[in-house]
């Protein structure tokens, strides 16, 4: 809660309301500007759902201030609790794959939740990180759930019907994948926006507070009699709830479904990333973080062989630059630039120290060079 | 005496697989004052943590209002009518005074049939006066004597039966240990009983109705704490002499 109130503090109610209606009128405006511009919609698409299942994990990571290091297991749960139920139950409705997608990753995060509240930190960390790799070494080595090859989200050749909306876009003459798109994505806004105010009550209810407690220490929570196993276990299963939702809208908008990308540990920890890249003390942070991550890596993977690398450059450049992520790093640098705008002589002291500490990196350059080339200074 | 409200019997307490008490016995009444005395490591904390479920018992029992607690979640024995103010201040950082007041009303509040949470939060302050003017403050930009103040008030907010004091006159300047020392008279006139742990023994006459001393993990005395801080033997102890 602490880094709540830093960031929510040093942001006036009116920069804050801007900001919001800023952010939302740029994820409204998200297909056209993709039109317009070589910005990829499918790619800001994706970002946004991987985003959500960001906020999930930051519900943990930033008040019980556990680190799970399997929270794909509910992205995939999710992904597959849809495509199991078009694939065998010929299940079309949108809606309907959405709410599988939600209990089944329910379902999963109550039990993994159960089993993992009473640890900490490293024990949490590596627990949650077995859970995941024992999800996806059953899904793989599963005929059911067709091995890596995976399972469709159509039934037959048609897509999910998306309350008929898509069937409106293409009778006022739009193309049916961009009508079903279209109409994915702003389901996705609106389950976003949700999402984010239902947090945002969260946090900031008696429950938000007790699990800021509990993050702090769970000893002093406990002699308060907040009963701490439970509260985590609710908020763990909260957080895979988010990540259900966010798997379920992945798979009717990949449309097929397999286990690398929707299970591999490895993409919990681009998850973990994006939290901390748009910022663990923001609540909309990781969603910027899951659109920045995902876009770079999509964009990174045509110019770049080990693309992959990218997420280590970019990881290393937020803890050394911008510790508290972008969003979170708003506030402070908002601040800054209010006292250089104020005084102006601030600036030539940035200049001093910049040019002052280069001068003092070639100098120590120089004389470890000297030192290789002469064996002495 | 008046019957006992907390018994603990015979208790044996262990930290990392060691005892660290044996065998102690002490009772509170209700409405009573009792003080357990000793040097810094005699195991006044720990005797309080395990009665509070949060240091491991190897033996022994502890009787809350006919109940017994050693079964019992930690979590569990505030909701039965124990407060408890840790060594230190132990506060949560981040929330304000009033926060720290509320947080236990919110989650354990039911337990103790709190209706009206406003009333309890402003009998707390109504109590500490000095903490009136700081309640929107954030607890870590509190003095000592305040953040002790707001410890021990977030104890009373689930209005216990018995509260736990473990060194709460502990590193204070003179003039707020008898701030301090006034207000836990109060908290006894409103017909709390009162546990309060201190290694400075002369403070104790003047709040408590009776006193045990431990040494070493056992207690070696107990009575009237007028007694008790004149004996030489006590004193000798205290000053880190006797047996």
């Amino acid at each position: 809660m602490s880094r709540a109130r830093l960031s929510a503090e040093n942001l006036p109610t009116s920069v804050r309301v801007v900001l919001v209606v800023l952010g939302l009128g740029v994820l409204l405006a998200v297909p056209d500007l993709a039109r317009v511009t070589p910005l990829s919609f499918a790619t800001i698409h994706k970002g946004l759902l991987f985003g959500l299942a960001a906020v999930g994990l930051n519900l943990l990571l930033r008040h019980t201030e556990l680190v799970s290091f399997g929270h794909v297991a509910f992205f995939g749960t999710g992904a597959y609790g849809a495509a199991v139920l078009a694939t065998y139950y010929e299940v079309s409705s949108g809606l309907v794959l959405l709410a599988g997608a939600v209990l089944a990753a329910t379902a999963v995060a109550l039990v993994v939740g159960y089993l993992v509240a009473g640890h900490l930190d490293i024990y949490f960390a590596l627990l949650t990180l077995a859970f995941n790799q024992v999800l996806f070494a059953f899904v793989v080595q599963s005929s059911f759930f067709n091995s890596t090859d995976g399972l469709s989200v159509r039934v037959g050749v048609d897509r999910p019907s998306l309350l008929g909306l898509d069937q409106l876009l293409v009778s006022a003459g739009l193309d049916p994948v961009q009508a079903y798109n279209y109409v994915l994505y702003y389901l996705t806004v609106a389950i976003l926006v949700v999402v984010v105010l239902v947090t945002w009550k969260l946090v900031n209810s008696p429950f938000g507070r007790a699990l800021d407690a509990i993050g702090q220490d769970r000893t002093r929570a406990r002699f308060i009699g907040i009963p701490v196993e439970r509260y985590v276990w609710i908020a763990f299963t909260i957080s895979g709830i988010y990540g259900g939702i966010a798997g379920g809208l992945f798979a009717l908008l990949q449309l097929h479904v397999r286990p690398e990308p929707v299970l591999f540990a490895f993409v919990s920890g681009e998850i973990l990333f994006m939290a901390i890249l748009g910022g663990v003390g923001t609540l909309v942070g990781p969603i910027v973080g899951g659109v920045i991550l995902v876009y770079l890596l999509d964009l990174a993977r045509f110019y770049v062989t080990y693309y992959h690398a990218l997420t280590g450059i970019v990881l290393l450049a937020v803890v050394y630059f911008l510790p508290e992520g972008i969003l979170g790093s708003l506030p402070a640098l908002g601040a800054a630039i209010e006292r250089r705008r104020r005084d102006p002589g601030l600036v030539r002291n940035d200049v001093e120290t910049v040019v002052t500490s280069v001068r003092r990196s070639v100098r120590r350059a120089v004389t470890t060079v000297r030192i290789l080339v002469f064996g002495v200074n | 005496m008046s019957d006992p409200l907390l018994e603990v019997s015979n208790l044996t307490a262990t930290v990392a697989g060691f005892e660290v008490t044996h065998g102690i016995d002490l009772e509170v009444g209700e409405g009573e004052a009792v003080a357990l005395v000793g040097r810094n490591g005699a195991g006044k904390t720990s005797t309080f943590r395990s009665i509070m479920g949060l240091t491991p018992i190897a033996g022994g029992s502890i009787r809350f209002d006919g109940e017994e607690l050693t079964d019992l979640r930690s979590e569990l024995i505030p909701k039965r009518g124990i407060g408890y103010q840790p060594e230190g201040r132990d506060l949560f950082t981040g929330m304000t005074v009033e926060e720290n007041f509320r947080l236990p009303i919110w989650t354990a509040g039911d337990a103790r049939g709190i209706d009206d949470e406003d009333a309890v939060v402003e009998d707390v302050f109504d109590l500490f006066t000095e903490l009136e003017n700081r309640r929107d403050a954030e607890v870590q930009n509190l003095s000592g004597g305040q953040g002790k103040m707001t410890a021990i008030g977030r104890a009373l907010a689930l209005q216990p039966d018995l509260l736990i004091l473990d060194e709460p006159l502990e590193g204070l300047a003179p003039v707020v240990v008898e701030n301090l020392k006034s207000y836990i008279r109060e908290i006894i006139d409103r017909d709390i009983s009162v546990l309060v742990a201190e290694s400075n023994a002369s403070h104790v006459p003047e709040i408590v109705d009776r006193m045990y001393v431990i040494e070493r993990g056992e207690i070696v005395d107990s009575g009237d704490p007028d007694d008790l801080v004149q004996d030489e033997e006590i004193q000798l102890l205290m000053q880190g002499g006797g047996t």
